[in-house]
Parts: structure tokens; sequence; C-alpha cells
């Protein structure tokens, strides 16, 4: 059963999040939809009741059931956002045997931003990949919506040898064709100019993009020191025996190395980057990159 | 090059661990599970560069337990110029104390033995740290005051001069052959043996110790003989040093009755200046108490002034003879002592080979000699059963009364055949320490003799009976006895022939003829003048047996039992071997004490008062006791908790008296078995001696300089990979 609970957020209740550039639609300032009016996308039908106004009675319904209907309309959102989670193998690390695992991290993560989207009437969608894109939820507004995102999360299992940038590529092209934010939770083990490209791709359609580095402190700070083998978790048949000890500077400096890469090459490309340790809570890193989206607003 | 341990190579194996360990290390290895391979991937360079660190850190381990081992097995190389820079080589050491009674010759106050007690302190405070020494007190059997080769020098010089008196003689050779046992083991470049005498001639190079050292020698390599250096403490001691001592006392009897007289003999003996007055007089006592004193004459006749005395005890059990003269300057010889075992009378069997029952049989000649009907009082208390009667029960029955009086002495008197269960009781009666006298007759049957107790030498019987030989007839050509041919002390008063006396009258028209051999233990203790034994002695057991050519009766035309000596002939004979029985009360030096009690006395506590060192009292659970601790010389007192007596005596080594040094023919002679022996004076002769450059100069210490700088660079290495990492 995914481990989620809504409590978390609830002293993140204020925070709220705000766009940073015109997504499409027009800026409303604060994103709140309290009430059900009269937007563009229809929602429900309900009884006739007086007071309403004649001109929102569905008259064809009328027709149909001999019964006066009033159609429900949800006021459309002014953000549209895709989480795109990473099922691939290698988030199925886990440092120690009671931590969550990189992609259970990301489940509670991409499901508290979902809940507190869709709490503020964002409209959420999501994206999960491994070899290739696994499922896809378009974006809703709707509360309803989030028992779908979240039994979507709970379902997927982390597996496969993963390629990102291919499959983002191909996501750009044809599936998020209408402006939005793309929320990436992944731990980005792959082709940093592949990465680099996609995110060109996606930035070219516009999309504001974030990316969630969720990542092991093992894997951030490489604390073993007995010779080791290392498999692979993507290509089980991959194999490495090293002295970790003599290998830890090496180690450390590639993948500093490489975060930095990624974040600096983000950040060019005006791509947020944000860390996220697995020995974190996840309410804590979240409202820490919250708060930092609101001061950035 | 080579090792003074080389077993200690065997430890290269060990060179095999750290390959070995470095390849389970490989085997060992934790499993993860891992996502981030990508960053796992490190250069060709690095690699190479940790592999060759690994490879580096392994070779130098296995370079470390290399020059360990060979450390240990302390090798050595001939390299002048390793010589010149290496430090002065640790040595072990034995110091061997001359401890015989010469060593207490006294002058001015001081003795040589205090001499040599102080040249070893010197000698010891001069040796370095990680010398070792082990002490030895030179004496008849070698004592060890430090019996290993000891570090701790100050435990050295303690043993040292708590050292006990010198007493009794020396066995230099046994000394050395026990340094040299115990240097065997050393591990060091220098060894030596420091001998510390007296420069006396007597236990060093007189024929006994010349024989000893060549024996020595002749059984140790030579390059096993460390460096043995001779040391005179008493340099400066005259050469012709007068001195008179006492030889040890001698008496016929071991054995004696309670009333009769024992002669005892000695010798007052000058070596040294000829000329000098004897002592004033000569103190006899008897268990400690006066027992008269004799006056030697003033003028000695050749430096030996002869002496005899006799004794009667009218008690029984064990009696202490003692002679001493007033102390001079060395007292180890001024006094002897004897011991002497006094019965009431001696239990004795006579088995009687003739059948009849008459006046004229053979053992009623022994029976007048032994115990005549007229003596109320007689030595011996005998027993006649003719040869048919004899059973094996006979042999441990008391004669008498007394439980003591089962028999001493059994006599089988020219009996036609022993039969095996005899034979099998005479042979358990022998190795309990009786004494047997066999007679041969004209009835004894010598086929019987030799196959059933004979056995090829492996029997009791010391010699094989061939045939009775001569004629009864032709008393002209009837051999006598050879009075030169009287080996045994038992026959020593027949030794005078003259007229009318054992040796030059007695004669025996007709005897066994018999045949000894060297490997059979029979030895002819008297010879008749045909060449032919008359008496022949064996040892068997604890016990000792006469095999006699002639019946010992009137048989045969002999007119032995006619002379006057033929009384004193059986006498003495008996006595002889009654005493065999309890063993030898006067003892050579390591010879153990057997005391066993002959009243039937039940096994419980006896106190032993030794010559030397503290009473001990040792629990005895069965007979006999036996007490093997006798190296000192001198008397041993043994008293059971009913109060019984018992003396026992380690004759000394009347030589030590001579005080007569050795000359540089004797030094040479030793020198010459011995090729290490050098003689020196001072203890810096013994240390100051440069190393020779062609001596094997061990370098172990260079291997352990090694070792230290290899195992810092090693953690250094160790540190280094292990920071890096």
């Amino acid at each position: 059963m995914l481990r989620f609970d809504p409590s978390e957020l609830r002293k993140y209740g204020g925070l709220t999040l705000i766009a940073r550039q015109i997504v499409e639609g027009y800026l409303t300032g604060v994103h709140r939809s309290p009430y059900k009016g009269f937007s563009v996308e229809f929602a429900e039908h309900r009884q006739y009741t007086p007071g309403d106004e004649i001109r929102h009675i569905d008259w064809r319904a009328v027709g149909k059931t001999d019964r006066y209907y009033v159609k429900e309309y949800e006021e459309e959102t002014n953000l549209r956002a895709y989480l795109l989670v990473d099922g691939s193998g290698s988030m199925a690390f886990r440092g120690s045997k009671k931590a969550l695992s990189k992609f259970e991290y990301a489940q509670h993560v991409a499901a508290s931003i979902a809940y507190m989207m869709l709490h503020q009437m964002d409209a959420v969608g999501l994206i999960t990949l491994d070899t290739k894109v696994r499922a896809i939820i378009p974006p809703k507004a709707s509360p309803k919506h989030l028992l779908q995102v979240l039994t979507t999360l709970e379902r997927t299992q982390p597996g496969g040898e993963t390629a990102m940038a291919p499959l983002w590529h191909e996501l750009a092209g044809h599936h998020l064709k209408r402006r939005g934010m793309v929320i990436i939770l992944s731990d980005f083990f792959d082709r940093l100019d592949d990465l680099v490209k996609a995110l060109q791709h996606l930035r070219h359609r516009h999309h504001e993009v974030m990316l969630l580095h969720i990542l092991a402190p093992e894997e951030l700070e490489f604390p073993y020191k007995r010779l080791t083998q290392f498999r692979d978790l993507e290509a089980t048949s991959q194999k490495v025996l090293v002295d970790t000890r003599r290998l830890r500077d090496d180690y450390l400096r590639n993948f500093e190395q490489f975060r930095k890469d990624l974040k600096d090459r983000a950040g060019k490309l005006r791509v947020d980057y944000h860390v996220m340790r697995t020995d974190e809570p996840v309410d804590r890193a979240l409202g820490i990159y919250l708060s930092r989206r609101q001061r950035q607003a | 090059m080579g090792f003074l341990a080389p077993a200690l190579l065997a430890g290269l194996v060990a060179l095999a661990i750290p390959p070995i360990v470095h390849l389970l290390n490989r085997r060992r290895f934790d499993v993860l599970d891992w996502a981030a391979m990508q960053f796992l991937q490190v250069s060709e360079r690095t690699r190479k560069k940790v592999f060759l660190e690994h490879f580096l850190l392994m070779l130098m381990r296995m370079g470390l337990i290399a020059l360990l081992v060979l450390g240990i097995a302390s090798p050595w190389i001939r390299l002048p110029w390793l010589a010149k820079i290496a430090p002065p080589p640790n040595r072990d050491m034995v110091l061997i104390l001359d401890g015989s009674f010469s060593m207490g010759y006294t002058k001015d106050g001081r003795s040589a033995h205090d001499a040599a007690k102080d040249w070893a302190a010197d000698l010891v405070r001069q040796l370095q740290v990680g010398d070792s020494v082990a002490v030895i007190h030179a004496k008849q059997q070698p004592t060890a005051l430090v019996g290993y080769l000891s570090t701790d020098l100050d435990q050295v010089r303690g043993a040292m001069m708590d050292a006990p008196k010198p007493r009794g003689g020396v066995n230099m050779a046994a000394a050395v052959r026990e340094a040299i046992l115990l240097l065997k083991a050393s591990g060091k470049g220098r060894r030596d043996i420091v001998i510390l005498t007296d420069g006396q001639r007597h236990g060093w190079a007189d024929p006994k110790s010349l024989e000893r050292w060549e024996l020595l020698a002749g059984g140790t390599p030579q390059g096993d003989v460390p460096n043995l250096w001779v040391v005179n403490v008493v340099p400066d001691r005259g050469a012709d040093l007068p001195n008179w001592s006492l030889s040890p006392i001698q008496s016929s009897r071991a054995v004696a009755a309670v009333g009769r007289e024992v002669k005892f003999k000695t010798e007052l003996q000058l070596s040294g200046t000829a000329g000098q007055k004897p002592p004033d007089k000569v103190r006899i006592e008897v268990d400690g108490r006066p027992a008269g004193d004799q006056r030697p004459p003033t003028i000695a006749d050749k430096g030996r002034i002869p002496l005899s005395f006799t004794q009667r005890f009218s008690t029984p059990g064990s009696h202490l003879v003692t002679v001493t003269i007033d102390e001079d300057a060395m007292p180890g010889d001024n006094r002897q002592d004897y011991a002497v075992e006094v019965m009431p009378t001696i239990p004795v069997l006579v088995v009687d080979g003739d059948p009849r029952n008459a006046r004229s049989r053979g053992a009623d000649f022994l029976r007048d000699a032994l115990a005549p009907a007229l003596d109320t009082n007689p030595s011996f208390l005998l027993r006649i059963v003719p040869a048919s009667e004899f059973s094996p029960d006979l042999l441990t029955r008391p004669l008498g009364r007394d439980v003591a009086t089962a028999p001493r002495v059994v006599v089988l008197m020219n009996i036609p055949t022993i039969r095996p269960d005899q034979g099998q009781a005479i042979e358990a009666f022998l190795t309990n320490g009786g004494g047997v006298l066999v007679t041969l007759g004209p009835r004894v049957e010598a086929s019987g003799y030799n196959e059933e107790h004979f056995r090829d030498g492996r029997g009791w019987l010391p010699a094989r009976l061939i045939d009775a030989i001569g004629d009864e007839s032709d008393l002209e050509k009837a051999p006598r006895p050879v009075a030169s041919s009287l080996e045994c002390p038992a026959l020593e008063l027949f030794k005078n022939d003259e007229p009318g006396s054992f040796a030059h009258s007695a004669y025996f028209p007709r005897h066994w003829k018999l045949e000894t051999r060297a490997e059979a233990g029979g030895v002819p203790i008297a010879l008749l003048g045909n060449r032919n034994p008359l008496f022949v002695e064996k040892g068997f057991g604890k016990g000792r047996v006469i095999l006699s050519a002639v019946p010992l009766d009137n048989g045969w035309r002999t007119n032995l039992t006619d002379l006057g000596d033929y009384v004193r002939l059986v006498h003495e004979l008996m006595y002889y071997l009654a005493a065999a029985k309890g063993g030898d009360v006067n003892l050579e030096a390591k010879q153990p004490i057997v005391f066993r009690p002959s009243d039937g006395e039940l096994p419980g506590p006896v106190t032993v008062h030794p010559p030397e060192g503290p009473v001990r009292r040792i629990s005895v659970k069965e007979w006999p006791l036996v007490y093997d601790d006798t190296r000192e010389t001198g008397v041993y007192k043994l008293t059971t908790d009913t109060g019984k007596v018992q003396y026992y005596v380690v004759q000394p080594d009347g030589g030590e008296s001579n005080l007569s040094p050795c000359s540089e023919e004797d030094r040479l002679a030793v020198s010459r078995l011995l090729r290490t022996t050098q003689y020196v004076l001072t203890p810096t002769d013994v240390l100051s001696k440069e190393v020779d450059p062609e001596t094997q100069i061990e370098f172990w210490w260079l291997l352990l300089a090694l070792v230290i700088a290899l195992l810092a660079f090693e953690v250094w290495m160790t540190r280094r990979i292990a920071g890096a990492k």
C-alpha cells in the first residue's frame, strides 16, 4: 500500500505553487478555486434549484429526462503540471534496509505534489517511465483525479534499463504539446548530453521544467570501506569488484561533477534543479523546495 | 654464510601467508545492488596504480616475514668489514667452578674456592646485557648451580656466592660435557666455557683425567666444543706444598658379628715437600664417640705412614668408624669414614650333598669352622640340611627365633644336581642381594649345572664345569693356590705365603676344571698353580656367588681342613658373601643408597642427614628406600622413626690431597685433546679477545634493522593507501 499521508502537507497548506511564467490561459495570481462555477470545462450535472440562472439549464437533458438539470463547470486552472516519475531499475536502490528506495521516495514526493496541486485546483498529470512510457494520465484538476494518480503510482514497480532522453523526446514531441509544468523525478543516471538535449526539447515546447534529483545518501557519500562487488540494478549481468576505499575519491569526484554539470546546464536552460535525499523526510524536502519556489516568485 | 639455527628456516613457509591473505581477501567481499554504476569507472592508470600498490605491499609483507625468519635463524657470515662494524656479539657462557676439596686449601685466610668465586663475580660484572650464563659446580658428579643459560646476571652472581664448600673429588670432563650440552642449544655466535680451578694436576691431567678428556674429545665433534678458557685462580700457590692427609679406610669386612674383632687400615700420606713433621695424633671415633688415639711416628718414611687398628662392636646395627687428624690448610682430607654393618650372628644355610648322616660328612667341617659346638656365642648361625630337603622356602624362613635370621649366605656343598625349582629359588635369593657359595666335589654332575644354571653365561653359575681333574694319589703334583692371584677383598688376608698358610701349604690333588668367559661375568679370584681357577666370583642381581673348584672339606685328599687358615678362609668368605645383602654401605659418588631394614620394620618416614645441606625427611611406603642424591662425599645418616640408624659413606677422591700443579706438558696434553683450550689469568683475557676476521659474524641485527625500516615503510604505505581511500 502506498504510504501517503496527506497530513504531511497540512503545515504547508498556506504555501502555494506560484507559476513563474504564463503557461497557458491567464495568470490569476493566486490559484484558488473553491467553487465550481462557470468555467470552460464541464464537470457534472446537478438538479436545478430555484435561484440558478436559467441559461445554465441543460435543455438537452431536459428533453431527454423531463427534469431540469444545471450544467456545472470546473473553473479552468492556470497551471497544468506533468509529473514524470522515473521507474527504471536504478530507482530501486535503497541504501539501507529501513530506508525508502529512491522510487518509493519519488512516489511519496509525486503523490504529495499531486495532492497539493489538486487541492489548489491545479491540473496534474502523471507519466511513468522505465524502458518506455508506461502510463500517461493527462492532467486534470478534479479532486477525484488524485485517486487515479495515486493508484497508478502505487502500481508502478521499478525495473529495466532506461535511456531517459529518448523518452523525454518522445513525450515532448507527442504527449506534452500544451505547455505546462513538467516535474521530473529521477536519479538522472544517463548520458548528460542526451539529457540536456531532451530538456532543450521540453523547453522548446515552452514547458517549465523542474528536475527533482532523487538520490540516496549512500550515492552521495559513498561510505563503503570493504571490498565490494557492485551489481547493476538495471543490467544485472554487469558486476564490478571494487576496492571501495581506494575508489571513493574518484567516485565522489565523478558523481559531484555529474551533478554539477547537470545543475549548471539545467540552469542555463532555466530549468529548476533540486536534490532530494531519501533520508530526508518527504515533507521537509518538499517544504524546502516550495519555500524556495515561493521566494523565487 | 650459514645459520646457527638452520631448522628455524622452516619458518619461511610463512612467506605464503601474505599472498594467501591477499587471495582470501579477494574472495571475501560484500555484494551490493547499485544504481550509480557509471561513476565506478576508474581510469586504467588508477587501476594499474592500485594494483601496483597492492602488489608492492604484498611483496613488502613477504619481505618482512622473510627477513624476520632469516634473522631468527641467526645468520652468520665471514666478512672482515662486517666484523669491524658489528656490535660485540652476545655470548653464552658456562662457568665451571672446581668444587673438589683441593679448592679448600687456605692461604692467608682465603681459599682457592673463595678466589674462584671472586674471579667469576668480576667476570660476570664485565659481561654485557644480553649475555647469558650458567654455572656448574664440578665435583665427582657435576652439580648445576644455575642449570640453564640465564640472562639474570644478579642471579648468577648470587648462585656462585652461595656455592657449597668444596669437598670430594672432581670429574672435570663430566662438567665440561654438561657445559657443552648446555651450550649446544645456544643460538649465539660466541660460546664460552670458563673453568675456574686451582691448577692442580690431579683432576686435570692425571692419567685418569686424561683418559676422561680423551673420551670426551672422542665423543664430541671438534666443532661442537666452544671456547674453553681455563683459569688458575691461585697462580701464586707454591709448586710443592706439603699436605698431610688420610687415605680412605679399608676393612676386609663390610659385615661383622657382634663382639668380633674387625681390623681397619688407613694411611697418613704426605704430599709435596718431604720431611714434614706428621700430625701429633690420629683420633679414632665410632659412631661419633672417641674410640682411642694413635700417635704416628715423628718421621715419615717416604711420606706414607700405615695405620691399622681393630675394633669390636658390642651392639648390632650400622656403625660408623671415623679417623681424623688436626685441621691444617686443607681441611677436606683430614677425615675418613667407614660404615660397618654389625650383626648378632650371620645366618648361613648349608645344603649338603652328602646323603650320609654321619660325622664324617663334608658340611661338618664348615660347622666346626663357623659355629663350633663349644662356642657358646658363635658368629654364625648355621643350619645344615640335606640336598633332598632343600626347599625354596628355606631361603626366606628365619633360621632362628629372630625374624632377622633369614639366611644371608647359602652354601651348596657338593650337591650332585640342583633341581630347577631350587635353581630358581637361588636365583631369586641372589637377585635380592644374597650370597651363595657353591663347592664342587666328586658327587657333582656337570651337565645339570651347565645346562640349568650356567646357561652359556646367562645363569647365575659363574663358570662352566668341564671335568674333575687331577690324581688323588699323586700329592707331589697337586697344585697349590697362587698367592698373587688372590684378588678378592675376602682373600686379602691370605696373600701371605709363609709356610703353613693357605697360599703356601694348601694343595688340591684333584679339583674341577672350570671354564670362565668374560661375557659370562665370572671372574677368577683365586688360581691354582696349574692356572686353573680355584674360586670364580660373579655378581648376580644385587648378590654375589662364588664357585669353588674344590668341595672345601677334606675330600680328594686335600690338606685344606688341616690348615689353620681353613677357619679364617671360610669365615672371610662368609663375611664377604654376607655383605652382599643390603648392598654396599661404602659408596662411590652418585651411587644410590638402597636402604631396607633387616629386622622387618614396617615402612615409614626416614630422616636423611646428608654431609652437606639441609636434613631431608622422606616418607617411605614400601622398602627399599632408594636415595640417589649422593653427589656429596661424606657420611649420610639415615634414621627411621623407630630409632634405627643406618650409616652410608660416599668415599672421597684421595688424589685431591696431592696439590702438585700442572706442568706445561700437562696443560698441552689437554690442549691437544680439546683444541679450543686456552689458559688465561684475568677476565679481560676472556672478554677482550678481538673478533677474528675469519670468525663467523652474526648479522641478525642487520636484518632486524631492515625489518624495522621495512615495517615503518609498510605502516607508512598502508596508512597512505588507507588515507588515499
